[in-house]
């Protein structure tokens, strides 16, 4: 069991985990000075989801969506949604794998394998899932300080060179989210594989989970706010990783003109913490559609999978890019929108024909 | 103490004087370490000149006020002869210490002699215990006296300086190879095969003689050794010279796998691309009685210093892959073709039909005939820091 402050630390961090690396430019590209605003629309909707999926696990306390599954729709139902589910977080821990080794590649590792990130990763990754759901939500509350305050604060030292001029003229496509519709996916209806989590919070799940969205949203707007300030729109839009170069322009006296390579740790951190989720949702699947006996044989095998999807996801950014505008969307509507209202219409149906019949 | 162990102690006593070794001890300070050896030939004359570089162990290893650090850091001995062994003997005419060859880390062979043909040499090395198969052996372009009686800056050593950039030179722009080690020479004459190698020349000199006050002139680029195209040598002979893009397309075709950076014109328009070779494969298959040889490369690129142009979307990508594709392999077509008129087997077919096809009659008239088939492959593989270029019209003109 876990406590709703770190269900809330986790939320937080698995939501700013990728997206504060892999998505600013682009919303930035879409929404130019008023691409603020995208993350708080798209907040707004990841509130709307998570209350879908509040209201799905309230049907049955204690219950992952995968139970749930098979109350609803039987042992086989149960078992495709269960499998689908795998192969859904398998795919986003791939995926997040890969941004990660794509970021080291083109920032300071640039001769480094892409499997060796990888498979690293997701060995320490699989001690910690191995140790259970206590060892996630806590190692995740001992570690946020040093990511929050060195993160904030060398933002912040950067602040030397805001500039007003270039967030004006302000509020002249306040819609812009309707061209980036695929935030809305990620990461915001990413976060339904904390809803495997979910069940093991002590009390109050439901309000640490809004929170986090709501906390994880503004962050990330803040953070958009602050790249047009210090960057303007037009070159943050096209630096791959504005939050890295905005820190590599801090300059501490003569001295200290490295502060970026703090920000790379927060980022390794981050996406340990959102690797760490999946890959506990995904053990935890396979746990309550197996019941195996021991844990590492199946974690060992969640690690090469996850690292063969991580090489093959996509073969470059620009493809990630065109198909996570294209399709990023639709997918992760189908896992964690689609099949989440399905399964809430089929219970609540068995339970009116239960009480009239 | 008894008689008895007194005796016994003695014993003991007089067997450590034995492992001493007497006979075969080498003082440190008795030594000439030789980092780097010059062969010349007159071809008048047919006489030999083996130069030493020997390294000076009073010179300090900063360049900055250490006792000893104004002397020179290595010293250049030579001596000439029709025999290798007669004149590495008479060479202590002028050396004061025992030759040491043991840390010997370039061979360089003059231009000249190396049109003569290096396989005497080469026999001499071998049959020494202390021979250096593993070490470069480079082609001087120009006055061998020139260049080894030149300091490079930075490393205070010059075969360092130089073994330093080959290894540079592999990684970052395919115009060294991997394997040119004297070992690589020897096995490759003996296979019938042909090797290209780098050759090194001096360049331009300032007023300032040769010494080590040219140290002091702050133009890195005069006065020093510069490592420029490859010289092609087959059977043990130099018979010609490839140029620097030439030596790209031989290391990617051989299987090299640095990396190199080239701009592309596609369609007009400029394009510059890091390259990586990923793989190259060589298939053989026969038509009509004829061999035919196919080579697939698996190339990966960059565009990390594409400032020209960026691709925006996958069909982009599939678009430069395409071009890209078709642009390398007509330019190693045309190099084929070129070095085959010369009568040059640098991609090795005779080996490969020796190797597939052990009984053929004729090797050479087969080797010869074979048509070449090559297939790129490239794979966009990273970019840069920037998702699209800045768009204003100041261009460099």
């Amino acid at each position: 069991m876990i406590s709703r402050a770190q269900f809330y630390l986790l939320t937080v961090n698995f939501m700013l985990g990728t997206t504060l690396f892999v998505t600013i430019n682009k919303m930035i590209m879409v929404g130019s000075r008023d691409a603020w605003m995208i993350p708080l629309w798209a907040g707004a909707y990841g509130s709307l989801a998570a209350l879908l999926w509040i209201l799905l696990l309230r049907t049955s306390p204690g219950s992952s969506p995968i139970q749930i599954a098979r109350e609803a729709w039987g042992r086989p139902g149960g078992f495709l949604v269960a499998v689908l589910y795998l192969f859904y977080f398998c795919m986003l821990s791939g995926w997040v794998l890969r941004n990660l080794s794509d970021f080291m590649n083109v920032t300071i590792m640039p001769e480094t394998p892409k499997t060796m990130f990888h498979v690293m990763f997701l060995l320490v990754a699989c001690y910690a899932v191995a140790n259970g759901a206590e060892t996630v939500g806590r190692l995740n509350a001992i570690v946020t300080p040093f990511l929050v305050f060195p993160f904030w604060s060398s933002l912040m030292l950067a602040t030397v060179n805001w500039n007003w001029e270039r967030l004006q003229p302000a509020f002249q496509d306040p819609l812009a989210i309707l061209r980036f519709h695929s935030h809305l996916g990620f990461p915001f209806m990413e976060t339904f594989s904390l809803m495997m989590l979910y069940p093991l919070v002590h009390s109050g799940a439901a309000r640490a989970l809004l929170l986090g969205v709501a906390s994880a949203a503004l962050s990330i707007s803040l953070v958009v706010f602050m790249s047009i300030g210090l960057l303007g729109a037009e070159r943050a839009a096209r630096i791959s990783y504005p939050i890295y170069t905005i820190v590599q322009e801090v300059d501490l006296g003569t001295v200290i003109v490295n502060v970026h390579s703090v920000l790379t740790v927060i980022l390794i951190i981050l996406i340990f913490i959102k690797l760490l989720v999946l890959l506990y949702a995904a053990s935890e699947t396979i746990h309550q559609m197996f019941r195996p006996a021991s844990r590492w044989p199946h974690l060992l095998a969640l690690t090469m999978l996850c690292s063969a999807v991580a090489i093959a996801v996509y073969e470059n950014p620009i493809q990630n890019m065109d198909w996570s505008a294209a399709y990023t969307f639709v997918y992760d509507s189908f896992f964690t929108i689609l099949i989440p209202s399905l399964m809430l219409a089929t219970v609540w149906l068995k339970r009116v024909f239960r009480k009239h019949g | 103490m008894s008689w008895r162990k007194r005796a016994v102690k003695a014993l003991i006593m007089l067997c450590a004087a034995l492992l001493a070794s007497c006979w075969d001890k080498v003082e440190m300070n008795e030594l000439a370490l030789i980092s780097m050896v010059g062969l010349d030939r007159n071809p008048e004359n047919g006489a030999y000149t083996l130069y030493y570089q020997v390294i000076n162990p009073a010179s300090g290893f900063s360049a900055y006020s250490v006792p000893g650090s104004d002397q020179s850091p290595v010293y250049t001995y030579s001596a000439s002869g029709t025999s290798f062994a007669e004149i590495q003997a008479s060479i202590y005419k002028t050396l004061s210490r025992q030759i040491f060859v043991d840390h010997v880390k370039l061979f360089l062979v003059s231009r000249r002699a190396a049109r003569q043909g290096m396989r005497d040499f080469m026999n001499y090395t071998e049959m020494q215990p202390d021979s250096r198969p593993s070490i470069p052996l480079l082609i001087v372009d120009d006055s061998m006296d020139d260049v080894m009686h030149t300091f490079t800056p930075l490393e205070r050593n010059p075969s360092d300086a130089i073994i330093s950039r080959l290894k540079l030179l592999y990684e970052n722009t395919l115009l060294a190879g991997r394997r040119v080690d004297v070992r690589d020479i020897i096995e490759r004459m003996e296979r019938k095969e042909m090797i290209v190698i780098p050759l090194i020349a001096p360049t331009a000199k300032s007023s300032k003689a040769n010494n080590w006050d040219i140290n002091e002139d702050i133009n890195a680029n005069h006065n020093q050794l510069k490592i420029s195209g490859g010289a092609v040598i087959r059977d043990y002979r130099m018979i010609g010279r490839l140029n620097d893009a030439e030596l790209i397309r031989y290391h990617l075709l051989i299987g090299e796998k640095g990396r190199a950076v080239r701009q592309f014109s596609i369609d007009g328009q400029p394009i510059t691309v890091n390259l990586r070779s990923r793989r190259v494969e060589k298939r053989l298959s026969w038509e009509a009685g004829k061999p035919v040889v196919e080579f697939r490369l698996q190339l990966e690129f960059s565009t990390i210093s594409a400032h020209e142009y960026h691709p925006q979307s996958t069909e982009d990508i599939h678009g430069l892959e395409n071009r890209l594709n078709r642009i390398i392999t007509d330019e190693l077509l045309s190099f084929c073709a070129k070095t085959r008129e010369r009568g040059w087997d640098l991609l090795r077919i005779r080996s490969l039909l020796r190797r597939k096809a052990p009984d053929h009659p004729d090797l050479d008239q087969a080797a010869k005939d074979a048509q070449i088939k090559i297939r790129v492959e490239t794979r966009f593989a990273g970019m840069g820091n920037l998702n699209r270029l800045y768009e204003g019209t100041g261009e460099a003109p």
